[in-house]
């Protein structure tokens, strides 16, 4: 597990919003929603040009980036974030974030981390955060 | 979901009178292993042990067991899902989640606030929390749960 002390930066997750994924998520979510697989219907809707990601799958690269860092998720506590913006199919982006503070309660230590997601040619899609324990 | 305005703004403490404190039907999910393995590869997710499940299943889990459809939630707010737009999503996690194990989900809406925004105009912020606990021996324990935001569009600013 990396060190996650106060100020520590987490590992960059580079990812690619790839339409197959976003096919999968629909069945895994039983999404019926086609802004996540057809094309035409955001353009109709005027929402863009191609579809959009499931918000469920921008949530997880922002975990991704605790995840990466603790080795799995078996320490996460808690997790919130919010939408800023839309994904769109191919779209590149990057997750980060890093550890704002630790605490000791309880006999127990946790990391309190601030996350984000953005696309890779500015704009940020997701701000978020992570409590994690450490210890 | 997207977000066309809802053509009439519903009153406010009829629709908090109505619908804070309501109960969702509830239900039980369980998770496949290759459930497991398609959504870890879609999310792209770092190595997880199996059969412990990526965090965002506690959101999704509590979807697939809450009963009811997104659909059918956001119309008990007078709107249809395509007026609404995902707010804030807070998941905690007292253990992790695995594949092969049957758990329960509650819910309820916690909260409906209106708001106005420069650009969105009115919006109602409708909040909704989901538990989700063991089954059989594990009957009550907590394991997670989730609380979600939606933003339910209502009138667009009229400028000018």
């Amino acid at each position: 597990m990396a060190e996650l002390a106060a100020g520590a930066v987490l590992p960059e997750q580079i990812v690619v919003a790839d339409g197959q994924s976003m096919r999968v998520f629909t069945l895994i979510m039983h999404d019926p929603n086609p802004v996540h697989f057809d094309a035409g219907t955001v353009r109709s809707l005027g929402l863009g040009e191609k579809p959009i990601n499931q918000g469920t799958l921008n949530m997880a690269y922002a975990l991704n980036a605790v995840g990466a860092a603790l080795g799995g998720f078996e320490r996460l506590r808690s997790f919130r974030c919010r939408f800023l913006g839309s994904v769109y199919e191919d779209d590149r982006l990057v997750a980060g974030g890093s550890v704002e503070q630790t605490a000791d309660e309880g006999g127990r230590s946790s990391a309190m981390c601030t996350l984000w997601v953005e696309r890779a040619d500015g704009g940020r899609v997701l701000e978020g955060s992570a409590i994690v324990d450490i210890g | 979901m997207t977000a066309s305005p809802a053509a009439q703004v519903p009153e406010l403490a009829e629709l908090r009178a109505r619908l804070i404190g309501h109960e969702f039907p509830g239900g039980e999910f369980s998770v496949e292993e290759h459930e497991r393995w398609l959504s870890h590869e879609a999310m792209k997710s770092p190595p997880i042990k199996p059969p412990l499940l990526h965090p965002v299943w506690v959101l999704l889990g509590s979807l697939r067991g809450m009963g009811m459809t997104i659909e059918e939630l956001v119309a008990l707010a007078d709107v249809s899902p395509d007026g609404v737009l995902f707010g804030e999503t807070e998941l905690e996690q007292l253990e992790p989640l695995r594949t092969g194990v049957r758990y329960a989900v509650s819910g309820r809406i916690v909260s409906l606030e209106r708001r106005q925004g420069k650009r969105a105009g009115t919006f109602d912020v409708l909040a909704f929390r989901m538990e989700i606990s063991g089954t059989g021996d594990d009957e009550g324990r907590l394991a997670a749960s989730s609380t979600q935001s939606f933003l339910i569009m209502r009138q667009k600013r009229q400028d000018g």
